[in-house]
């Protein structure tokens, strides 16, 4: 599998203004422990040299902790206690102070009168765009600190995890790597070595996230996903679908 | 009753006695038992330190066992995947669609008022037809709701 | 906090203030098909219908009239500026400038004009400015001083706010036709 020669040269960008020069990067493989460059490759500036917005990031980390939370605390108010809401003694004469209720909140195991109320959701929806900004900064945060790095594909020779170990310390990869490819249905070897070692996970392209970029050290890409990842974040930034919208079929 | 002699005073002392098969008859002077439950052996009774010996591992101490957190576990390692999937994917499925919830919560955020009120929406007839004394909470609730938002001062509180 | 009537049915809430939260509605989703209306019995009995046939050459002129769902490149024309006065990015002149200012996704210049405070205060909002920002705007606004000079016969100190982190200059004034014409120039 180990291949000498340079395989990959070029890639087309598409929707590439003529102001913008492409940013570049190696493709390399996981055939061998050695760090062997197996190509040079375009990468589109749009996704992959965006000036940093670091405030977009902190905005969808937080929208990923928080948008699928419901909160199932409960507490009963005093009208929900179970038993009975007599009066305890009378009003006057006996010296006592004057109670309604031994449920109230001012009484132990009483009711509480502003307690968590209920299955409770933190939903909300980060903006299109901003989500979108957010996936674009955090790539290009990740390419110019020399975190991104691009593979041809991901089989290994070994099941070995100790392969993985190897090739992770030779080329300096950080403890935690997010190995990306296209498909669902990863190579059986990666994922056997993977699951043996803490810190090295395994995402198709769609599953790819603001909050799993920034967790782990490395993300490795695929060419395929490279290639899937720029076609829908392009497609995005391009699309007309909010002044075509009268003409476009939405869901009943 | 043990009589213990010093050179000065004579002392009476009435020493707790154990008897695990008693049998009282007659209630007799000095069998009665003193400080039940007392655990003798939790002062520390020798010595500088005015508090427990920590490396002593006989005696408990009152703190939690440390427990690493599993920041690499498969749940927390994937985090947040999917979450982009209306961008990267199809645009078939929403990230909305993958939240696992109460079906009257999933997409929604609101106050109580309106959280109830939803509830009732989707599963009112349900919790009505099981006889429970929810529904008629939840009714309760709701006119109290109503009162406090539109009539007391400050009444929406989050 | 204000306080605000909320309509209540017991088991049909709505509420009058619009400004709260309520269901997500996806405008995202892929172009799935519209689920069917429910539609009463018809009798078609006694009903004469013309016939119908398929073509698939047809489409074509069906595919002209349907809206594309990316913005296409603009097709090349004889001479510029358009007659509606659109210019395309002239490569040459950019690589002069140590800053550049990209096109929006209409190939539009990402000039928008603002009217704050009940419109009394104007504002020209610039974005899309990628590299020296700082360049840039001392250039904008000796150029515009200038525009001023030659077509108005005054003499103002414009003022300019640069926002580097969102890469974006606000310009004071409605100056929009002379800084289109300073990025025309440039050739961005």
């Amino acid at each position: 599998m180990a291949s000498t020669l340079p395989l990959i040269t070029s890639r087309n960008l598409w929707k590439l203004s003529p102001l913008q020069k492409p940013v570049q990067s190696w493709v390399e493989t996981l055939a061998q422990v050695e760090d062997k460059k197996v190509g040079l490759v375009d990468l589109h500036p749009k996704i992959f040299a965006v000036s940093p917005r670091l405030d977009i990031l902190a905005k969808n980390v937080y929208w990923q902790h928080q948008y699928k939370k419901i909160d199932y605390r409960w507490v009963p108010t005093r009208a929900e206690m179970p038993g009975r809401n007599k009066k305890p003694w009378q009003q006057k004469g006996l010296g006592k102070a004057r109670h309604g209720s031994r449920l109230s909140p001012q009484w132990m195991h009483g009711g509480v009168a502003h307690g968590p109320r209920g299955p409770k959701s933190y939903f909300f929806m980060e903006g299109f765009y901003q989500r979108i900004a957010g996936l674009t900064t955090a790539l290009t945060v990740k390419f110019h600190q020399n975190d991104l790095h691009i593979v041809d594909s991901l089989d290994i020779p070994t099941e070995n995890f100790q392969y993985m170990e190897q090739l992770i310390n030779e080329r300096f990869w950080g403890p935690s790597v997010l190995f990306v490819d296209d498909t669902d249905m990863m190579p059986f070897n990666i994922t056997a070595a993977c699951s043996k070692i803490k810190g090295l996970t395994l995402m198709p392209t769609y599953g790819l996230n603001v909050y799993s970029m920034l967790k782990h050290n490395t993300l490795v890409l695929t060419t395929k996903s490279l290639d899937k990842l720029e076609e829908n974040l392009l497609y995005y930034l391009h699309h007309s679908q909010f002044r075509n919208s009268p003409f476009i079929k939405k869901v009943a | 009753m043990i009589r213990m002699w010093s050179n000065t005073f004579q002392i009476m002392v009435n020493k707790p006695t154990y008897c695990f098969n008693l049998t009282r008859g007659y209630k007799t002077r000095g069998e009665y038992f003193r400080n039940i439950g007392y655990e003798y052996n939790k002062v520390y009774k020798g010595g500088l330190l005015p508090r427990l010996d920590p490396k002593d591992d006989s005696i408990p101490i009152p703190m939690p066992i440390f427990k690493s957190k599993k920041s690499w576990s498969e749940k927390k390692a994937t985090f947040g995947q999917n979450d982009y999937i209306d961008i990267l994917g199809d645009g078939s499925v929403n990230p909305v669609d993958l939240i696992n919830g109460p079906k009257w919560l999933v997409g929604f955020r609101g106050n109580e008022l309106q959280r109830l009120s939803r509830q009732l929406r989707f599963e009112g007839s349900q919790i009505r037809a099981k006889n429970s004394n929810k529904f008629h909470e939840i009714n309760k609730r709701i006119k109290y709701l109503m009162w406090r938002y539109n009539h007391k001062f400050g009444g929406l509180k989050k | 906090m204000h306080r605000y009537l909320i309509k209540l049915n017991k088991l049909n809430a709505t509420m009058v203030n619009p400004s709260v939260l309520v269901a997500y509605s996806s405008n995202f989703s892929k172009l799935s098909e519209r689920k069917p209306l429910p539609s009463r019995p018809i009798n078609l009995e006694g009903h004469e219908f013309t016939s119908v046939t398929e073509s698939k050459e047809e489409f074509k002129y069906v595919k002209k009239l349907l809206p594309s769902l990316v913005v296409p490149d603009p097709p090349e024309h004889d001479f510029y500026p358009t007659p509606s006065g659109w210019v395309p990015p002239n490569n040459e002149k950019c690589s002069k400038f140590p800053y550049f200012v990209l096109r929006t996704r209409f190939h539009n210049f990402p000039i928008y004009a603002l009217e704050r405070e009940g419109g009394s205060r104007k504002l020209v909002k610039i974005k899309r400015i990628e590299g020296d920002i700082w360049k840039f705007d001392e250039d904008l606004r000796n150029y515009v001083e200038k525009c001023i000079e030659k077509n108005e016969d005054k003499k103002l100190t414009i003022y300019s706010q640069v926002n580097e982190v969102q890469r974006q200059v606000m310009v004071k004034g409605h100056y929009q036709d002379y800084i289109s014409k300073f990025l025309i120039e440039c050739g961005f």
